[in-house]
């Protein structure tokens, strides 16, 4: 199992904004069942490492390759088909469409991936697209039914992550989870993460809170202005400077 | 000899975009969005003229009261029209389409009113002619350019090195944050809108002694201005007076290759290649932010 | 040609091009102020094929078709990455370059068009009735109508829909903005360059003065008068833009007069309805 799973792998890369670097020069490796917390403090550079292994931004040097495929050109639609879902620090839906609506694209993203689908039927525990079809039959008709610029922004975050969870994907790029959501629904995305983990999915999650990241991460990486840190798991980071500092 | 004559023709009409350009700028510095309604003040100052001079009031103080007249018009286009939206924030494709809808309507009110001719303005008496190492121009020509330039210089000073350019250029990186640090943005949108009228209604007099008017004139002539605008950004007026002035040159001298008739089209296509250019190594975001 | 036959055709050619424009406009949001010039494509090829090339209308449809959908894919391509006030300034710039190419073109004759664009035949039946373009005509119209009512739940028109909502998120769920923007220029491109061979079949002269930047801005005014995503509604104020000047007429205007009242009239009704629509929307939703 995970052998078609993604292996997420930046090589020297370096984002400038004009004089500003954002990213300089990082080489890093997110390997598949595993859930990889990207901790630093504001303008430490984890969205835009995000923004970039998405394909939102182009990095001004360097390679992202999933699973042995160079895909520092590709643009954000096809690494999409390829696996690679992203979730947004802000809530980002379709204000027009009801979250039924939403949830097409991503089962319509899920079955380009649909071997894996079948491949979890078999094994063990539950896909992500079942644990957030789950989620979703859970909500109340009038949420699903309801356009999604009506709705609260926090239930908008939590809707937005949970439809990339029913896309099954690959690689789950998460931007800052905890934002805006209350402990109920934290602890709903917290499912859908794990799970997604359990399932062989690379999750990447970008994260100031640092409670959660203990709970969930497997791999922390510090970053600060640009570099990194540090790597290792969780434990080895108690002892070093906060994040805060 | 024929280039130095293209070339002098084309700074005529240049200083005369320059102007409308310098205005649109100033405009747009404060209320962030494309404003096509200031082409009606580009036909609509000539016009004026036209008719006070018809009802007897002498050319001079026609000048001045039309575009008086102009401005206040334009000033209440914004307080009406433009003000409640800005202030509940609508995005600025929105007013461009209704910027573009007091267009249509002031176009063709005036359409009906001149019966659709080109007019001409015979302002001033015999046309003096002068020549200079080969090159013809004529009083008129030095009289506007003169006008058209120091219209030009003085909005530039305004914007860079007064208080209230100071303020502009501040609602034009954060108007929020402008009206929370003490700016009156409303009432500062409200002067360059006026300005930008004014700016409008003076170019097209000009213009107007020279080419025959027609009421569909002015949305050429907005569109050089804006394409001036973006080229260098709007808040660098000065910068946008000279590449209006440039734009007019290429557009006279584009006559050495080519039919006089496609002058348009080579300015339009210097905006397109512009705007293409421009937009062609955007990421993502910036792709689908306002302008 | 009977008064009837003369407000069918031109009911059907407005309802075919307000519809070609309701695409990029309503479904994906994209302001397009340059649909006359891909009408102008249409109506030119059909001057130059006929009677040189060929007097059949239904190979000259078939050939204007295409052109139009390249054309219409180029121009997406152009303002593909483009804000969306830009994509105003742009297409108004291909309208003017259009405009000056039909006016100063030797190929397009200029200012004096090009006459005698007569069909004597449709795909191989020879008939020389001239109702053969209205008929035409209001069957497409008809036709493109029915294909967005029936396509408005497919995928590609959500897509459409999520795009105009979000082109950030459209393209991580998949969906390459670019890609749909080419495609949706270019089934507009296409359909309003059919819209304008029938138009110089009909009329059998076409003229530069046909398809200029004002014909451009009017239509999208009717489409952004019909409401977003509504298609339906592009033909009601298409419908609506065709009668209005019958009854002004009966008023006993001048034609130039209704020409232009005409244009005051769906001028101010964009504006208010921006405006009002704009009142009542967050400040992140444009139309």
């Amino acid at each position: 199992m995970g052998h078609h799973l993604g292996k997420l792998e930046v090589l020297s890369l370096t984002k400038r904004f004009g004089r500003t670097t954002a990213l300089g020069g990082i080489s890093l490796s997110f390997t598949p069942s595993t859930i990889t917390a990207v901790i630093g403090p504001n303008g430490a550079g984890k969205t835009v490492l995000l923004d970039i292994l998405s394909g939102l931004r182009r990095p001004t040097s360097g390679h992202v390759t999933l699973s042995g495929e160079d895909v520092t050109g590709y643009p954000p639609s096809r690494r999409a088909r390829l696996g690679i879902t992203r979730s947004f620090q802000a809530a980002r839906v379709f204000h027009s469409f009801t979250f039924g609506q939403h949830a097409l694209f991503s089962r319509w993203l899920a079955r380009l991936h649909d071997d894996q689908e079948s491949e979890l039927a078999s094994g063990p525990g539950q896909s992500t697209a079942l644990m957030a079809q789950r989620l979703m039959d859970g909500l109340s008709a009038d949420l699903v039914s309801t356009p999604m610029g009506e709705l609260s922004y926090g239930t908008q975050r939590m809707l937005g992550l949970i439809a990339c969870a029913l896309s099954s994907p690959k690689v789950w790029l998460v931007d800052e989870p905890s934002a805006a959501l209350d402990d109920v629904n934290l602890s709903r995305v917290k499912v859908l993460l794990l799970t997604a983990r359990e399932r062989g999915s690379t999750v990447i999650v970008a994260e100031h809170d640092l409670r959660l990241v203990h709970e969930l991460a497997d791999v922390v990486v510090q970053l600060d202005a640009g570099e990194v840190i540090s790597v290792g798991a969780p434990r080895d980071q108690v002892g070093k400077p906060s994040i805060n500092d | 000899m024929r280039m130095a004559q293209l070339i002098a023709n084309g700074i005529f009409d240049g200083s005369l975009y320059a102007l409308l350009a310098v205005g649109f700028s100033v405009a747009f510095t404060a209320t962030l969005f494309y404003d096509m309604s200031i082409a009606v003040a580009y036909v609509g100052g000539p016009y004026g003229l036209l008719f006070l001079m018809s009802v007897g009031v002498p050319p001079v103080p026609a000048v001045g009261i039309s575009v008086v007249a102009v401005a206040l018009i334009g000033a209440g286009t914004h307080a009406a029209i433009y003000r409640p939206m800005l202030r509940r924030g609508v995005p600025g494709l929105s007013l461009m389409l209704v910027s573009l809808a007091v267009y249509i309507v002031a176009e063709n009110i005036l359409g009906i009113a001149t019966s659709d001719e080109r007019t001409p303005i015979m302002l001033l008496g015999p046309i003096r002619q002068l020549r200079l190492g080969g090159v013809t121009f004529t009083v008129t020509q030095l009289v506007l350019v003169a006008v058209a330039l120091a219209s030009a210089g003085a909005s530039a000073y305004l914007v860079r090195a007064t208080r209230l350019g100071e303020s502009l250029r501040a609602v034009c990186d954060d108007p929020e944050l402008a009206e929370a640090s003490g700016v009156d943005v409303s009432s500062l949108r409200l002067v360059a809108a006026t300005w930008a009228w004014a700016a409008a209604s003076i170019s097209g007099i000009c213009m107007a002694m020279v080419v025959d008017m027609r009421a569909t004139m002015g949305l050429t002539a907005l569109l050089v201005a804006i394409v001036s605008s973006l080229i260098v950004g709007p808040r660098r007026v000065m910068w946008v007076g000279f590449v209006a002035v440039a734009m007019g040159v290429l557009r006279h001298v584009a006559i050495w290759r080519v039919s006089s008739g496609w002058q348009e089209a080579v300015l339009f296509a210097v905006l397109l290649f512009y705007l293409v250019a421009r937009s062609a190594p955007r990421d993502h975001y910036e792709r689908s932010a306002s302008a | 040609m009977t008064y009837l036959d003369y407000l069918a055709f031109s009911v059907g050619f407005y309802v075919l091009l307000a519809v070609s424009l309701s695409f990029p406009a309503n479904l994906a949001g994209m302001m397009v102020v340059c649909q006359a010039a891909f009408c102008a494509i249409g109506a030119y090829t059909a001057g130059l094929l006929v009677p040189s090339l060929t007097h059949d209308g239904g190979w000259v449809l078939a050939a204007s078709i295409p052109l139009g959908g390249i054309v219409g894919a180029g121009a997406g391509l152009l303002i593909s990455r483009m804000r969306s006030e830009e994509v105003v300034l742009a297409t108004l710039g291909v309208q003017m370059i259009a405009s000056s190419l039909l006016l100063n073109s030797s190929i397009t004759q200029g200012p004096m068009g090009i006459p005698k664009v007569v069909a004597s035949s449709w795909l191989g039946f020879e008939t020389q009735s001239d109702l053969i373009p209205t008929l035409v005509c209001v069957a497409m119209a008809g036709g493109a109508m029915a294909l967005s009512v029936v396509g408005r739940r497919s995928r590609w028109t959500l897509s459409l829909h999520a795009m105009h909502d979000d082109p950030v998120l459209v393209e991580t769920m998949g969906h390459s903005a670019t890609s749909l923007k080419i495609q949706v220029m270019a089934l507009s491109g296409a359909v309003a360059a059919a819209a304008g061979t029938l138009y110089a079949l009909k009329i059998t002269y076409i003229g530069p003065s046909a398809f200029t930047v004002t014909e451009s801005i009017m239509l999208l005014t009717l489409v952004l008068l019909a409401g977003k995503y509504s298609t339906t509604g592009s033909a009601i104020t298409a419908t609506l833009f065709v009668l209005l000047p019958e009854a002004l007429r009966f008023v006993g205007f001048e034609s130039y007069v209704i020409a232009h009242v005409r244009q005051i009239v769906f001028g101010a009704c964009l504006g208010v309805y921006v405006a009002a629509r704009s009142r009542n929307a967050r400040s992140h939703m444009v139309l």
